[in-house]
């Protein structure tokens, strides 16, 4: 009898731990982002234009993205702002309408006064359901700050 | 499996023609620690054990007697006993332990204690079970899961549930913290917890708020014996992050006072994990030396304790300062750098981001027994102070760094005042309990960046339980509490944060909803809790319980007045004033089998909230930097089942396996994520272990044992949205333990293996798994104690 429970038990436990496949009914893909310009650790120049392109695309539809770029702190400079110029953003959001594939290609005109260093751009986007990914490229106004 | 063990001293004296006799004892634990206030039957009649333990029959008849011992955390206890004389009796009972002990008693029935799933578990095995905090000691056993940040920190889940549905209590009073924070641990010294229950179910009518997944109930109110001093010495050392410390204690009393006095340390380093780099957000970031840097740290514990008992009377205060140093992964706090993850070459310093935690109670227990009942006060104050130390960083221009503490990044105050007092007593076949509790909370902040609100709360519940014995085969447990509370949060405005949208072009109306980080509100809440259960005996062998009730959490300042980005969780997450108290119904069963070499306990349960609360993507981006979509505190309705199952099996003499599984599952039933899971939901998992023991055999506890062990859990795929897959693992690990005897010194020495393959593993629960983190890799550890005892 007791071995008869112990095999049942540890069959169990074998059938459980591999029987669960994913939930079906309900969307838990995130959307795909394919930064394709600029490049991590591309140098601007103020006044130029960053030439931004993406791709996008998600098994379901994609819902909305957020392009957004700020001026990162690193710590170098102790909070202190550089002398030189204001901290440059940007900020542009918009829907896909539902699509399952998108491109998004835009310049971004950076202000003569932006102030030099390094910039983080970030991509975010959703599909309908809500899933959510990001993407992250560094990049830099001005001379190519020196991290060591 | 139960160990049921009968002392009969019989003090035969004679009584000239007397027909009515006497039956007296003590009721004590395998320690010889008095219980008071356990329930004790003779047939249809009840006592309830006093302080020291003692109860009294009277006016009996000479017959034979059924003898029943309730208390809650111990197994049942029965026997026969004959009464011819006056009788004196000590009725030892057993901790209803994860190692279990072997005497059968034959036709024990389960009377039964509350109708609750409980664990106990004792000093002794937490410490063999110790793998870097008190809960990853208790995170074996079935329906207890541990969330970890690195390998030193730990809180509870307890049937899928954690944060702030799971109560932890010392010495009665409820331990409170920052508890809704991922990455907050449980600021309980491992090695001053003398017992734990663990109480799987709700377990609001004690606790109030809180308690909807459980309670754990810590207690390291002992009293050492008359005329005795005596204490012990703990060293530790473990592999994996290089720990080294330990912990002493002494204990003296004499007639009627006694002290405790304990001091704990520990020392570690980065812990190392089996993985050269982790990829989060498209970074490959690399893991040097498969260390991973900055996850060092230190804890200094010290305990003092006093007390004094009469035969009616006892009071005892308690004085504790945990204080947890704990680094933060650097690829934890913000965008990755591959600069800050790179080797500093130091794997004991901790560097910026760091937290600091200090846990700060003083507990005052007393305990009257007048007539047929006994009264209980528990006062205490509790401050937690923890601060996250960072780089100063900010996006917002203007923003300079403070002058004072410019690393000072959160800072949280929150001070605890708490009152319970309690009133048992018997009548016929009931036990009555009736109790009130208050709770006022304070909460101040600091810091460069806000992200919790200064806050007042103020709770107080009174509540009223019976526990009935019906008759030889079922045990009734009834209670209800009425429960009031307020929320009081201050509102704070982000002037820099406003300046600063105003001055990237958005509207005044946009930057101001933003800036307002949290909006004054006064919160009033009242709740009813109550619950039913049910204890029947089927057979010899067979038992099973019943349980039924009803709910509630109070929302916290955090739920109500979020508005920030929680690096901790990398998101913009706010909070909803409008929202209600959490509130459940349950409905929980349990199966038991026992037979001299064999266990087995089956334990389903369901939950239906009518209001759960959590957090919820809005689908609208935040406007802040980094930030995705905003979450916002929401209320759904949600439904939680579940299940534990456990065996335990004696092979020969020397051999025993026990194994344990639990399963979740859970969905939400409404709101714009309906039929989706709910977050932070543990897969199925399981514990198994052989144990194989030898040399002498005495006091039902081998001289030496061997253990192999493992733990295993399934792949989770029932994703709450925006959570990740974790994939299922199998880690197995090695226990050699022994007590060595110099003389008359005894030594007990516990050799372990865990994670012996060195396997790369993820808890789908932790607050590292985001970035994709491993659990740490193979350690091996070596605890030492030295018992010392010095009769006076």
């Amino acid at each position: 009898m007791i071995r008869n429970i112990f095999i049942t038990f540890l069959a169990a436990i074998v059938m459980l731990q591999t029987g669960c496949g994913s939930d079906e009914s309900v969307d838990s893909k995130k959307p795909e982002i394919e930064i394709l310009s600029p490049q991590t650790g591309a140098e601007f120049a103020p006044e130029s234009a960053i030439h931004f392109q993406a791709k996008f695309s998600d098994n379901i539809a994609l819902g909305s993205y957020r392009i957004e770029i700020h001026y990162n702190d690193d710590g170098h400079s102790h909070g202190r702002l550089t002398e030189t110029g204001q901290p440059f953003e940007y900020e542009n959001t918009g829907s896909f309408n539902g699509k399952r594939e998108a491109e998004i290609e835009v310049s971004i005109p950076i202000s003569h006064d932006a102030a030099h260093g390094e910039y983080h751009i970030g991509v975010h986007c959703t599909d309908e359901a809500g899933n959510e990914n990001v993407r992250y490229v560094e990049c830099y106004i001005g001379d190519n700050h020196d991290e060591k | 499996m139960r160990k049921i063990f009968i002392l009969f001293i019989f003090l035969a004296f004679e009584s000239y023609g007397h027909d009515r006799l006497k039956l007296s004892g003590t009721v004590i634990d395998e320690g010889g620690l008095p219980l008071p206030g356990a329930h004790v039957f003779l047939d249809e009649k009840a006592a309830v054990s006093g302080v020291d333990g003692g109860f009294e029959f009277s006016n009996l008849e000479p017959k034979s007697y059924i003898v029943k011992c309730n208390y809650v955390g111990y197994h049942p206890y029965q026997s026969e006993i004959w009464i011819k004389n006056d009788t004196s009796v000590s009725i030892i009972l057993a901790a209803a332990s994860i190692r279990l002990d072997e005497v059968v008693v034959t036709g024990a029935a389960e009377a039964g204690a509350p109708a609750r799933s409980v664990e106990n578990i004792g000093s002794a095995q937490i410490l063999e079970r110790y793998s870097g905090s008190f809960i990853k000691s208790v995170e074996t056993l079935p329906g207890v899961n541990s969330m970890d940040i690195g390998a030193a920190m730990s809180k509870p889940v307890v049937r899928g549930m954690g944060f702030n549905r799971v109560a932890v209590a010392e010495n009665g009073v409820k331990q409170e913290g920052q508890q809704w924070g991922a990455d907050h641990g449980l600021e309980i010294d491992p090695f001053n917890v003398e017992k734990a229950s663990i109480v799987r179910g709700a377990s609001s009518i004690e606790y109030g708020s809180d308690a909807i997944g459980g309670v754990i109930e810590i207690d390291n109110s002992g009293v050492p014996e008359k005329n005795s001093f005596s204490g012990n010495a703990a060293f530790l050392a473990k592999s994996v992050n290089h720990t080294v410390g330990g912990s002493l204690f002494a204990q003296y009393r004499g007639d009627r006072y006694y002290f405790k006095l304990r001091g704990t340390i520990l020392d570690y380093g980065d812990y190392a994990t089996p993985t050269d780099e982790i990829r989060y957000l498209n970074y490959n970031i690399p893991v040097y030396n498969n260390r991973l840097k900055n996850t060092a740290g230190a804890e200094k514990d010290i305990h003092v304790a006093g007390g004094y008992l009469s035969d009616r009377f006892r009071t005892s205060m308690s004085v504790s300062r945990v204080n947890q140093l704990n680094g933060f992964f650097p690829g934890s706090h913000g965008i990755p750098s591959l600069k800050r993850v790179e080797d500093d070459g130091d794997r004991r310093n901790v560097e910026y981001p760091y937290q600091h935690t200090i846990h700060f109670k003083a507990i005052s227990n007393s305990v009257w027994i007048a007539g047929a009942g006994d009264l209980h006060l528990d006062l205490g104050y509790q401050s937690n102070r923890r601060r996250e130390w960072s780089q100063f960083h900010t996006h917002f221009t203007g923003q300079a760094p403070p002058e004072i503490n410019p690393g000072l990044e959160l800072d949280f105050h929150l001070r605890t005042y708490s009152a319970n007092v309690k009133y048992h007593f018997h009548a016929a076949q009931h036990h009555f309990t009736l109790g009130a509790q208050n709770q006022f909370q304070d909460n101040d902040i600091e810091g460069y960046n806000f992200f919790l609100p200064v806050f007042q709360t103020a709770s107080a519940g009174v509540y009223a339980k019976d526990d009935w014995n019906v008759g030889k085969k079922v045990m009734m447990s009834m209670g209800l509490r009425l429960d009031w509370g307020k929320s009081a949060v201050e509102a704070h405005f982000d002037s820099l944060l406003y300046r600063d949208l105003i001055g990237r072009g958005y509207e005044q109306n946009q930057a101001a909803q933003y800036a307002h980080r949290s909006v004054a509100l006064k919160k009033p809440d009242m709740n009813l809790s109550w619950m039913i259960g049910l204890d029947y005996e089927i057979s010899g062998k067979w038992t099973s319980r019943f349980n039924l009730g009803k709910s509630f959490r109070m929302p916290l300042a955090i739920e109500l007045g979020a508005n920030g980005v929680h690096h901790g969780s990398f998101r913009h997450e706010t909070g909803d004033p409008g929202l209600n108290s959490e509130t459940g119904h349950y409905i929980d069963a349990g199966l038991e089998y026992h037979a001299p070499d064999f266990s087995l306990s089956f334990n389903p349960y369901l939950y239906y909230f009518s209001n759960y609360i959590y957090l919820n993507p809005t689908g609208t981006w935040s406007f802040l930097a980094h930030a995705g979509q905003i979450y916002e505190y929401t209320q759904s309705k949600a439904m939680l089942s579940g299940m534990e199952l456990s065996i335990t099996n004696r092979i020969g003499g020397h051999l025993k396996f026990s194994g344990n599984m639990e399963y979740i599952y859970n969905r939400q039933l409404s709101g714009r994520y309906k039929n989706y899971p709910l977050p932070y939901t543990p897969p199925l998992n399981g514990f198994a272990e052989l144990e194989y023991g030898f040399g002498s055999f005495d006091k039902n506890e081998w001289k030496y044992s061997l253990r192999l062990n493992g733990r295993f859990a399934a792949r989770q795929n029932h994703l709450a949205i925006n959570e990740e897959s974790t994939p299922g693992y199998d880690i197995y690990g090695l226990a050699l333990t022994g007590a060595l005897t110099f003389g008359k010194q005894s030594v007990h020495v516990s050799l372990q293996g865990h994670n012996l393959f060195n396997a790369r593993y993820f808890n789908h629960i932790s607050f590292y798994r985001k970035l994709e983190i491993p659990e740490p890799g193979r350690n091996i550890q070596l605890l030492v104690r030295i018992p010392i005892n010095v009769r006076l």
